[in-house]
This record gives structure tokens, sequence and C-alpha cells, in this order.
């Protein structure tokens, strides 16, 4: 018989579906499996293996489903998506349920039809756990309300470690009433654990309309993007200039804003060229930021140049440590540019990888992650209603790329930082 | 008797750990020429069933239970360390597998029973590599074992009623899906 330790080394680097079944073991691995202990070991050993969350499109249906897959599954010819994981157990629909972020394997969802996120869901997609509201406030004052003329713009979900606490937070912006009033962006934060309810924080420092997003969570902090300007034009009506860029970052402990400038060769680059549609330079599907390897990075995919370029900053909030990891055509990637004339006068380009052809202005991609130590980035390349085209992997250090087609009834929603864990979405 | 072995260990790796400090001191910034470190050098090992073994210096490193008196040490030739708890069988294993990089590849064509005992080896050594990796290794063999071969593997006795058992993968019976046969 192995040893405490030597037992729960190995136990720790199992998926959490092995877990659930080996508690019937005996009572010592069932005691093993419950301790908070492990859960906190098992947790720490599945970072190593990132996954994301997707959305499935059921075969003949319209109707989708939010699960979470490993990366492994877009590189690998094996598709689990028909395996007894998925067509079994708790799964949200995506119609229904909206996702705000993810982290220590908890997801958290509201509902689409909500002009609030004030219904909040937790859902431990590993253990097939999701439970409504965990903890609603304790009286009406609490709850989440709107003031006139309000509308929810933003949304973010973390971990605040310090308090050891889940914290959702939402971010307002208020209708046009074209008298050029200059209203404060209203902050809120609600505390899962303990108990009370929403309470207003700062107001947060920019405007973030053109460039909305889900909070990127990374190191006790959620983080979006923001501008002095509410869309990318400035008073001249041309585009604003990257100087204008800034990464706004809530630390979860201090609930407090600080903001992040954007590497400086970015100075003078005018947003024009990296905008996905008009009034628009960042959102879930088309992401300026996001993670790589632990890392706040952003993606800029000059639509004029086809060119993409990701910078990484290496250490969280030093302005000095910005660092350009990947900055190749879409040649480079693999794609051809065909030229298909038109009867308008005007030719209509189009691309093609493996056979396939897609609109160039249409398309998007979605760094997800470096593998093989940092060697390979996985990028997907997708349309903006969601649907995956391939996953390309790029090795940086050869410079050489390969591709695979996706299976067609995956659809995207965004990747999330998701890992699995046993993590009750009761909590504490 | 085990216990006291023990604790004369903790003993002689304190008294080694301040000679370590001493040395230090003395040849400051110099380590990477200290004897003990040059290439192709070998430290016999005595395994649990008498065998002598003569182990290169660069494996030897990864086991740090040694590794201390190695340090502490003028490593003549005529050093020999007992290592009490592995067999020579499992000494080779080890050395096969840290020359292989530690690749996974290796590590399917172990049985079971080497798995186990190269995992106690490991942590007897104190070598948290291996420790790692053959921990990785048993869960990729286990990973989508059914219940008893668990039990089986581990030598665990059930000590579930028959109640409690059916009521358990009840409650978790989707996580029975798609289990290898044994």
């Amino acid at each position: 018989m192995l040893c405490e330790d030597a037992l729960l080394e190995i136990l720790s680097r199992l998926p959490v579906k092995s877990l659930k079944r080996f508690m019937c073991v005996s009572k010592y691995f069932q005691s093993i499996i419950l301790d908070a202990r492990f859960l906190r070991m098992h947790l720490e050993n599945s970072r190593k293996r990132t996954h994301f969350l997707l959305s499935y499109l059921s075969e003949g249906k319209t109707s989708g489903f939010l699960i979470p897959l490993p990366i492994s599954s877009l590189l690998e010819d094996s598709t689990p998506l028909f395996n007894a994981d998925i067509i079994n157990g708790s799964k949200p629909q995506r119609e229904m349920y909206k996702v705000i972020g993810s982290c220590n394997g908890l997801v958290c969802l509201t509902k689409w039809n909500r002009m609030l996120p004030d219904i909040l869901y937790l859902w431990n997609p590993a253990t097939k756990a999701l439970i409504q509201n965990p903890y609603p406030p304790h009286s009406e004052q609490l709850s989440l309300k709107l003031h006139e003329k309000e509308n929810v713009v933003m949304v973010g979900f973390g971990y605040d470690n310090s308090r050891h606490s889940y914290k959702v937070v939402a971010i307002f912006g208020h209708m046009m009433d074209f008298e050029g009033d200059n209203h404060p962006f209203r902050s809120v934060i609600c505390n899962l654990n303990d108990k009370i309810g929403w309470k207003d924080i700062q107001d947060f420092p920019v405007d973030p309309t053109a460039m909305k997003g889900n909070g990127i969570y990374l190191n006790n902090t959620l983080n979006w993007l923001g501008s002095p300007y509410c869309n990318i034009y400035d008073e001249d009506g041309s585009y604003i200039l990257f100087d204008e860029v800034v990464i706004v970052s809530l630390d979860l402990e201090t609930e407090i804003y600080k903001q992040i400038l954007l590497p400086s060769k970015l100075n003078g680059v005018s947003v024009g060229d990296f905008c996905f549609r008009v009034g628009k330079l960042h959102c879930n599907e088309a992401p300026l930021i996001g993670v790589l390897s632990g890392c706040l990075s952003l993606f800029l995919h000059n639509r004029k140049k086809k060119r993409l370029s990701i910078w990484q900053m290496k250490e969280f909030g030093n302005q000095q440590s910005w660092t350009l990891l990947l900055n190749v055509s879409l040649r480079d990637l693999g794609f051809n540019t065909i030229r298909s004339p038109t009867n308008f006068g005007y030719d209509y380009y189009l691309w093609t990888l493996e056979n396939q052809h897609f609109s160039c202005s249409y398309s998007n991609f979605l760094p997800l992650c470096l593998i093989e130590n940092d060697r390979d980035i996985v990028i997907i390349h997708g349309s903006f209603q969601g649907c995956v085209k391939q996953t390309i992997v790029y090795n940086l250090r050869d410079k050489t790329m390969t591709s695979k087609k996706m299976v067609h009834n995956l659809r995207w929603i965004y990747p999330l930082d998701y890992v699995e864990s046993l993590v009750s979405p009761l909590l504490d | 008797m085990a216990e006291r072995g023990e604790s004369s260990e903790a003993v002689m790796l304190k008294k080694t750990e301040e000679e370590k400090l001493r040395k230090g001191k003395m040849i400051v910034g110099d380590e990477s020429k200290a004897g003990y470190e040059e290439e192709g050098k070998k430290v016999k090992l005595v395994t649990s069933d008498g065998v002598t073994m003569e182990v290169e210096i660069s494996i030897v490193k990864e086991m740090e239970i040694i590794q201390t008196f190695i340090g502490a040490t003028d490593t003549d030739d005529s050093f020999i360390f007992p290592i009490s708890n592995v067999s020579s069988h499992i000494l080779n294993q080890i050395i096969e597998l840290v020359k292989g990089e530690y690749d996974q590849e290796l590590a399917k064509k172990l049985s079971h029973d080497e798995l186990k005992e190269i995992l106690v080896a490991a942590n007897y050594l104190n070598m948290k590599t291996l420790f790692h990796f053959i921990a990785t290794a048993i869960a990729n063999v286990i990973q989508n074992k059914s219940v008893e071969f668990v039990r089986d593997f581990f030598g665990i006795v059930n000590d579930f009623t028959e109640e409690e058992e059916a009521e358990l993968r009840k409650t978790n019976a989707w996580a029975f899906e798609g289990v290898d046969e044994d």
C-alpha cells in the first residue's frame, strides 16, 4: 500500500469524472477526495491542463449547449463530441445562459433575457452542479438596480484570493440623450461569499463603449479596455490612436481601478485598421485583450495589412514588460488571397485555407493558448457569428504552421481560462 | 528500529548541511568545479538485494537524499551509499527513465507493480521529478478504469456496505459511463 502523499499525488492528477467514480473505492478514498486540501492540490494540477469553453450545436438542431473541452480535442483527430460525457448531464442551453466569466473551475452565468445580471448562476461543468443565485441579496436595498437611463455595459467574474471570495462586477453606461452630458460609468460589485448584496465602488475611469467585453480575470484583477472617447473616432471624426486606449484593471481585493498603458511601440498607430466593424475595437468574439501563458496579451489583427501580431505583458502592470510574441502575415499562417472581380467596379477579396473560402472582412483570429512549453501557439480562425473554421498551430521557433478543419457542429463563444475542479458552486 | 534509523539519518543530514555551509564559505562561487560534479564520475550504491551498482553522478544528483551526503564528503571512489529500500531491478528502471528524459512512452512499458515500486523509491530517494512523472503515469493507467480495478491496483478493501455503494453509484451515475474493460 502506498503512503498517503503518494496516493494524493496520483489522485490529484485525475479528471473529475474519475474522482467521482473512485469515491466508491473505499471510505478512505472518499474522505481523501472530499478533503479541502485535496481540492486545492487537484486545482493546482488541473491548471496545467488548459480547457476552454465553447458551445455545442447538437446534430440537426439549432439549439446549442455550453460545454468545456480540452485544447487537445482541437488538435487530435478523434473528437470527443459524441461521447457520453457530453450527451448526458447538466449542460446549460446556450440560448438561455450568457457567460460572465470563469475561475477555479466555476463558470458564472446569467440569463440573456434579463436587463441586469441580477439572477446569477454558478456552474461547475466538471461535477455538473448548476446552482441558481447562490446568495440573493439580503434586502431590496442591496439588490442590483439601474438608475434612470442606465444600462449594463460590461460585466466580470473573478476570485479574490485575499478574501477567498468570488465577486461579480457590473459597469453601467447610459442611453444617449444627445445633450453631451458627461455621465460617470457607475460600477457595482457583489461578493458572492459574504451573502450581502451589491454595493457601489469607484466609477469606471474611462469610456468602455467602443471596446466592451467581459472582464478578463488575471492576478486577482479583472481587466477591460477603455478610452476617453465613446467611439473609435475622435472629435475631428478621424480614428483615435492607440495612445488613447488603456487597459483598466480592477484589483478585486482593494476594489480600486488602475490604468495600464499599451506598448509604447503602438503610440501614434491608428486603431482604424484593427477595427472589425464600424465603431468597435474589441468584443468577446473578436478580443483585443486576453490571457496567454499567464500573461495579459494584446491580439492585434491588422485587417488592412493582413497581419497578426501578439504582445504579452510579461510582468503584470509593468508597461516596460510588453514583449512582442508574434508578428506574422496571414500568408505565414497559411492563408492565400484570391481576387474575385465584381460588376460594381471594385474587386472582392477572399481568403483561402485548405480549399475553404472566407470573406476577409468577417474573419476573426482568436489566439487560444501556448502549448509545447510555449513553442507553439494555437489560434482559432472563425467568423463573427461564432462559427469556428479552423485551428491553426503556429510553431514560434521554426516559424511553421499546421491547420486542422473544425468539426462542423462546434461553435465558439469565446475562450475562457477554464480548468476542471471539484469546487462546489455552493460557496462557504 | 525504523524510527531510530530515520532519526540518526536526520542528524547526519543536518551535520552534512552544516559542513556544506562551511565548505561553501571556503570556496566561494566555485561550486561548478566541485569534485562531485565531474563528468563521468560514478557513485556506488548498494541496493536492497545487496547489489553494488555504479551510477553516474548526473543521475545520483537527482536523488536529493544522497546528494546531501556526497556534497559533504570528499568523494573518493571508496564512497558507498546503501539504499536499503530500493532493489537493483527498480534502480535499473529508474536509471532508464532518467536517461530517457522522462518519456511517458517508457512508462507505458512498465508493469503495475514496477510503477508502484518506482513511486515508493522516488519518494524515499527524494527524486521530485521522477515522483511527479510516475504519479502522472499511474494516473494515466487508472484514469478510465473501473472501481474494482482501482481497488485491486492499490490493494484496497471495500468498506462500504452494499447499500452505501449502490447509493454512491446512483448519485454519480454519469461517472460510470464509458469506463474501460478491465
